[in-house]
């Protein structure tokens, strides 16, 4: 099994409690990256750092300390891209990947920025429901584009991820949200087994279970629980797209949602990328 | 160099306007997207193309119309902005704030100006014309079509001695719409016109402007002498007419404004711009295929066996064609 | 390879409607003893040293195989390393179960047999299947909490779907649940056989299944590398493609009286699980006779003779002869009382093929003429 990644805050006495791990820290921009990347590298493997502001990406002034460490940088929009373009090139060189919550103008910005090589990753996690006519406009753009981009996640995971031995795919882990591989933290040490679940306190354990079979089955559970959709013969069991969203947007949800016809293209687009790259057709 | 309309829209309302038959009938799309600005600037790239224009209506009335320019340029393209030079104070603020950086030897802006005293403008046009100039006025040449025989270019003078420019004069034949109701120089007033041109010989030599003649002009007009003075004074004449390639707001193409009607498609449909100059000219072809040039004498020019003159414009030649066409249907109505 | 299909006991936990293990009118409760074990490995042995290039597959099958619980399938290993000391290499195992009992107790014996996949059965179709004194809800619950634990076990899966005439209106809805479900094993459209007078609700013909194949075929070709297994429609193309050189099903084959025995819980042995089910070609007891002894019974060589005589009667004209062969001889049976005839399920083998795979696949099949 693949070790797990704690994705917690950087909180000092947290951070001292946990060995041998290894950590997605969030922080703020305003943080002391040198300071936490040193302490969590004392004890523990650093995953990522997740860089977390509200603010547009506009306002965020690329920390020159995120140089070499693999950082992504979640905000709340891109702003104005004019205003941008003065810091594409330090995005670039400093590896940053954009992280963009789900909306009209953030599709827009995510297919900007890539455009322009810098790696973005959009929150579709199943919490907010995209317009998915423009999330399919974006996806295509993603996998077949004309010329070399950026990756756009989760598409670039989906689609490197998808298999042609009938398996479907989990791509959650592109947005460390699969409750196999990664597992979210509060300050006190409370285990969430996904980031919507640490929002809304809904906790499984604490420090102390970390390692239980009881958190292991729970885990479990959770990674299993699309078979639900079966049991209740839930229109998304039944739908083409599933192979690849998993039910991810079943919750009260019917065909006209949008979200089938996307999984559905995306399957279909998936698999034309793969026969281009077969016939070197695709550029890139 | 395509030609990419950001949105149809215009602030002025030229008699000579080729484009503003085009303006009004597409409608489907008021802006060009952003979306479309990728997809165009990835079109083009792989296509090798370097360069691009922004044209309107008035580009400038995108609301991103900075976001588009600085997008292209970070895009590692060349960007030539086609502009009346009339802007909202807040627009010419963006340009101000935002593309303060901007290289003039990669961002240019064509500015279109009409005579004041043959063309006149809506009342505030000169002043912001003005203050755009002392802006922009180092990414900025001036541009001027001509549809009269009897223009002066004293007025363009002048504002090249006001407002430090780049030292360009973009001078332009009008052409006729498809429909002809635009206000245009006529076949038999293009050489008119050219001789009146050699009349401000002294004021560019003085100034140190290099005119810069677009599109259509025929070569057999110019003496030997014409030539001379065009190449010493850093100027270029394009005595070609081959397909411009103007991209609406919503992602049409067609050949050029003049040539808009004829024959259009969908960008969509093509794979590299190669394959879109070869269908567009194949219908230039189609075209002179009965009449080679706009004079009979183009039939056995020399020069434009040579290709070194594509004989006029090929929406004149469309233009009489159709003139022609119309007078036969109506005999025959009539017999 | 010969397939031996073992019923080590006919008894179930699940009461599906279609259910035909009692055609015969009569169950053989009891689970096979130990002394019918041993003999089964002692005649598989003598066989396998026999005939020195051929191998054996057991199918576990039943009534419900996992229900006599893993101490059996220990004894199975047993036996096996007993019995079959020199020839075991050659033997190879599958089950055929509903999967509602599948625990982690058998995890560590099926692999001691050398078991990958599991074969199962599954309709998502209300009421069909149903657990006894339960319903088919309970029935789902165990069915897909057996496969996640399988899957967790590191085992495929592969499903029979058994279309009835509840299945017949939405086949896409069982095409896309079923390969939703991912199982490695592929997925299988078979029709329902049955016994047409007690089950009138539930019967279709061949037309029907050809029909209701041909809604899914297209799908399936179009995006045949995104779902690899699925049948008949893999197989039939492969088939196809080799010039009809290459078979994959006993009931195409023309060949299992040459192939398959089938044995029951007190030994029994009969022509495959079919006929065991339905109560013929009884070829005596494991105790008395040896497999090249069945393999050599009198109505087995009447069955060779079969698609000689099919090809030259009722078959002359096919086509697609080498598609199917006339088909499994127990359809004949069912349909005429005969084993010698030919296949009522015509329809969706050739018949599928002209109207359907044809024009879909732009193919015109190129079969080999049948020896």
């Amino acid at each position: 099994m693949t070790r797990t990644v704690l994705i917690c805050p950087d909180d000092p006495s947290l951070l001292g409690r946990l060995a041998g791990r290894s950590l997605g820290i969030r922080l703020a921009p305003s943080a002391d990256i040198a300071a936490t990347v040193a302490m969590v590298r004392r004890r523990n493997d650093l995953f990522r750092l997740l860089v977390e502001t509200p603010l547009p990406l506009t306002d965020i002034e690329p920390d020159i300390a995120w140089q070499g460490l693999p950082v992504d940088l979640a905000v709340g929009s891109v702003g104005r891209f004019a205003a941008l373009t003065g810091r594409l090139d330090a995005l670039r060189a400093l590896g940053v990947t954009v992280c963009l919550p789900l909306g009209d103008r953030n599709l827009t910005d995510a297919r900007l920025l890539s455009s322009l090589g810098i790696r973005t990753r959009l929150r579709l996690d199943g919490g907010t429901a995209p317009d998915w006519e423009r999330l399919s406009d974006l996806m295509t753009y993603a996998l077949l584009g004309l010329v070399e981009h950026a990756p756009i996640e989760p598409f670039q995971t989906i689609a490197d991820a998808c298999r042609t031995d009938g398996r479907t795919t989990d791509w959650l882990a592109a947005l460390f949200d699969d409750p196999q591989r990664f597992l979210h933290l509060d300050a006190e040490g409370r285990i969430a087994l996904s980031r919507r679940d640490l929002m809304a306190g809904a906790f499984v354990g604490n420090l102390a279970a970390l390692d239980s079979p009881a958190l292991a089955a729970c885990r479990r559970q959770r990674a299993e629980a699309w078979r639900q959709a079966f049991l209740d013969d839930h229109f998304c069991a039944r739908c083409p797209g599933w192979r690849l969203c998993r039910g991810r947007y079943a919750a009260g949800k019917s065909a006209a949602d949008g979200c089938a016809d996307f999984f559905t293209e995306m399957a279909d687009v998936v698999e034309q990328r793969a026969a281009l790259r077969r016939e070197r057709r695709l550029p890139w | 160099m395509v030609n990419i309309l950001l949105t149809d829209k215009c602030v002025r309302q030229c008699p000579y306007c080729f484009a503003g038959r085009e303006m009004a009938r597409s409608a489907a799309t008021e802006f060009l997207s952003l979306e479309n600005v990728v997809y165009l600037a990835d079109f083009l790239r792989r296509s090798g193309q370097r360069r691009v224009s922004l044209i309107g209506g008035e580009p400038t009335l995108h609301p991103e119309f900075v976001d588009i320019v600085l997008y292209f340029l970070a895009r590692h393209f060349e960007v030539t902005v086609f502009t009346s030079g009339i802007l909202s104070d807040a627009r010419l603020a963006e340009v101000e704030t935002y593309l303060a950086k901007a290289s003039p030897n990669r961002l240019t802006f064509v500015c279109n100006v009409n005579d004041p005293a043959l063309t006149p403008a809506t009342d505030d046009a000169g002043e912001r014309l003005a203050r755009f100039l002392e802006i922009a006025g180092r990414w900025s040449m001036l541009g001027f079509n001509i549809y009269r025989d009897d223009f002066s270019l004293d007025f363009a003078f002048d504002l090249f001695r006001r407002y430090d420019l780049k030292r360009t004069l973009r001078l332009g034949i009008a052409h006729p719409t498809a429909s002809g109701e635009n206000a245009f120089l006529h076949v038999d007033r293009i050489g008119p016109a050219i001789a009146r041109l050699q009349g401000f010989k002294a004021d560019f030599q003085r100034l140190g402007i290099a005119p810069s003649l677009d599109c259509g002009f025929p070569l057999c007009q110019f003496s030997d002498a014409d030539l001379g003075w065009l190449v010493r004074l850093g100027g270029r004449a394009n005595f070609t007419c081959r397909p411009a390639i103007d991209i609406t707001p919503d992602m049409e193409v067609y050949a050029c404004f003049p040539l808009a009607t004829a024959e259009r498609a969908s960008l969509f449909a093509f794979d590299t711009l190669e394959a879109m100059m070869a269908h567009f000219a194949a219908q230039h072809a189609r075209l002179r295929a009965d009449r080679p040039g706009i004079y009979d004498a183009c039939a056995t020019c020399e020069h434009r066996a040579r290709g070194t003159c594509a004989g006029g414009a090929s929406c004149q030649i469309a233009l009489e064609h159709r003139t022609e066409k119309w007078v036969r249907f109506s005999e025959k109505s009539d017999a | 390879m010969v397939t031996l299909i073992v019923k080590p006991s006919e008894a179930c936990n699940a009461a599906c409607v279609y259910c035909e293990v009692d055609r015969k009118g009569w169950l053989k409760s009891k689970i096979m003893s130990p002394e019918t074990l041993d003999m089964l490995f002692a005649r598989i042995d003598a066989f396998l040293k026999e005939r020195r290039n051929e191998q054996i597959k057991i199918v576990w099958h039943g009534g419900e195989p996992l229900l006599i619980g893993e101490p059996f399938y220990r004894r199975i290993l047993a036996a096996q390393r007993q019995r079959c000391a020199d020839t075991e290499s050659r033997i190879c195992h599958t089950v055929q179960s509903n999967l509602t009992l599948f625990s982690d107790e058998f995890v560590e014996v099926f692999r001691a047999l050398g078991i990958t996949s599991v074969g199962t059965s599954y309709d998502p179709v209300t009421e069909v299947r149903v657990l006894k004194g339960q319903d088919s809800r309970a029935y789902d619950e165990a069915f897909l909490a057996g496969t996640a634990r399988l899957e967790r076990a590191g085992f495929d899966w592969g499903v029979i779907c058994v279309v009835t005439r509840l299945s017949l209106e939405r086949p896409l809805d069982l095409f896309y649940f079923l390969t939703n479900l991912a199982p490695q094993g592929g997925v299988m459209f078979n029709p329902i056989l049955l016994d047409k007078a007690k089950h009138q609700y539930l019967a279709i013909d061949d037309k029907e299944f050809s029909a209701f194949l041909g809604v899914l075929f297209p799908v399936w070709w179009a995006h045949r590398q995104r779902y690899p297994r699925v049948e008949p429609f893999h197989s039939l193309t492969e088939t196809i493609l080799s010039g009809g050189r290459r078979q994959f099903y006993c009931t195409d084959a023309g060949q299992c009286a040459d192939t398959h025995i089938g044995i029951g819980p007190d030994g029994a042995m009969t022509h495959c699980g079919r006929s065991g089910d339905w109560g013929l070609l009884d070829y005596g007891s494991i105790h008395d006779r040896s497999f090249a002894e069945v393999f050599a019974d009198a109505r087995r060589v009447e069955l060779r003779r079969r698609g000689e005589a099919l090809r030259n009667g009722a078959c002359r004209d096919c086509d697609y002869w080498a598609l199917c062969h006339g088909g499994c001889p127990l359809d004949s049976w069912d349909a005429t009382g005969s084993f010698l005839g030919k296949t009522a399920w015509c329809d969706s083998r050739g018949g599928f093929v002209k109207t359907t795979f044809e024009p879909v696949t732009g193919i015109k099949p190129k079969l080999m003429e049948a020896e």
